[in-house]
């Protein structure tokens, strides 16, 4: 009975009395900070001191709860809130690092695009501007397609100078075209499964589009579409048909043929 | 390095006498991140000026035998540091991400321009 009597004696006293305003406040801020960050994290490290937030927050809130626990209260709030700075500012220093590898790859072929204009333009005629007006007249009048691009086995990108060269000559022509469109079908071989075909198909015409683009062709002029490996021009069955039909056609067409 | 085994050794004399242990792992935690984090760009950060604030204060508390308070203000120091350090690769790599964007916008305004 005593013993249960000094128990409930302790219990009370070490009950603290209400917290007081700055304390209370220095918990709150920490919970909020807390609250704002996501609960989960691929990184480990980045888990680790989110977690740390956690339970600092929680050592706070007890020491709280206790006569004499203040001062341990806002101690624990304090270390809550810079485990949650460090957290939150790791995460976008990571979401950063994420961005950085695009943009690197986007440089790197604007820069092999600038390559090849500055090419292009050294060895470009002087004449060529009036030759390059009628080849787009006429090219706007007929059915046939102004440039046929072909690739690698499982390559979408350029392997050569000559792809790269006949992108640049149709950005060309389209400059001469302003009110001209240009439609890009790309094509695959017949191997493989009809995912992987219909995919690389894809790739090829987006990839030609892309190109396009970033030689100044609105992206509203240009329409872009895979076909697998339909409409071979060559005989699938020989290394040399499957490589020609490995390909993408480009075609100029007027305003309303895509509208 | 002297000058923290001094501190610590003043600090043993006065716990004798503390009812609170001698920080030492959070003393030499900080002391390992302070150095760390000085390497990087942070001078004018305002959470370094705090980190290196923490520490002296540290200094000091370890010196006057108050092991409780000590304990607190490198815990504080640490973590200060680590906030300094974090914030300083942050601008680092938004640096570089400008610098590779402003690279960027030039090669797509060329290559727009270059057949017009």
């Amino acid at each position: 009975m005593i013993r249960l009597g000094v128990g409930v004696a302790f219990s009370l006293l070490m009950m603290g009395c209400a917290v007081s305003p700055e304390t209370q406040q220095s918990i709150d801020t920490a919970q909020q900070q807390l609250d704002a960050l996501p609960v989960q994290y691929a990184d480990a490290a980045l888990q680790l001191d989110y977690e740390r937030a956690r339970e600092t927050l929680d050592r706070a809130s007890r020491f709280a709860q206790y006569t004499g626990g203040e001062a341990d209260a806002r101690h624990y709030a304090a270390l809550s809130q810079r485990y949650s700075r460090i957290t939150a500012l790791h995460k976008a220093l990571h979401d950063a690092q994420a961005q950085r590898a695009p943009l690197q790859a986007a440089l790197t072929r604007s820069r092999q695009v600038s390559r090849v204009l500055k090419r292009y333009l050294s060895e470009m005629p002087a004449d060529v501007s009036e030759s390059m007006q009628a080849w787009s007249e006429e090219a706007l009048q007929g059915q046939d397609s102004i440039a046929t691009l072909y690739f690698s086995l499982n390559r979408y990108q350029f392997n050569d100078e000559s792809n790269e060269d006949s992108v640049v000559a149709i950005a060309d022509m389209l400059h001469q075209q302003p009110n001209a469109y240009v439609q890009v079908n790309g094509y695959s071989d017949a191997r493989g499964d009809a995912d992987s075909k219909r995919i690389l198909a894809e790739q090829r015409a987006q990839y030609v589009a892309l190109w396009l683009q970033d030689l100044g062709v609105a992206e509203d002029r240009i329409q872009w579409h895979g076909y697998s490996d339909q409409q071979p021009i060559a005989a699938n069955s020989t290394e040399h048909g499957r490589a020609l039909n490995r390909r993408v056609e480009v075609f100029l067409t007027q305003e309303n043929a895509l509208h | 390095m002297k000058k923290i085994a001094l501190f610590i050794a003043l600090a043993a004399v006065s716990a004798c006498v503390s009812q609170h242990p001698i920080p030492t792992a959070q003393v030499h935690l900080a002391e390992r991140t302070l150095q760390h984090v000085q390497a990087l760009p942070v001078a004018e950060l305002e959470s370094w000026q705090a980190a290196q604030t923490y520490w002296q204060q540290t200094q000091a508390l370890l010196a006057s035998g108050d092991m409780q308070g000590a304990r607190r203000f490198a815990e504080l120091a640490e973590l200060e540091a680590r906030i300094a350090e974090a914030e300083a690769l942050l601008l680092q790599e938004q640096t570089h991400q400008d610098a590779l964007k402003a690279q960027l916008q030039q090669a797509q305004q060329f290559n727009r321009e270059a057949l017009q």
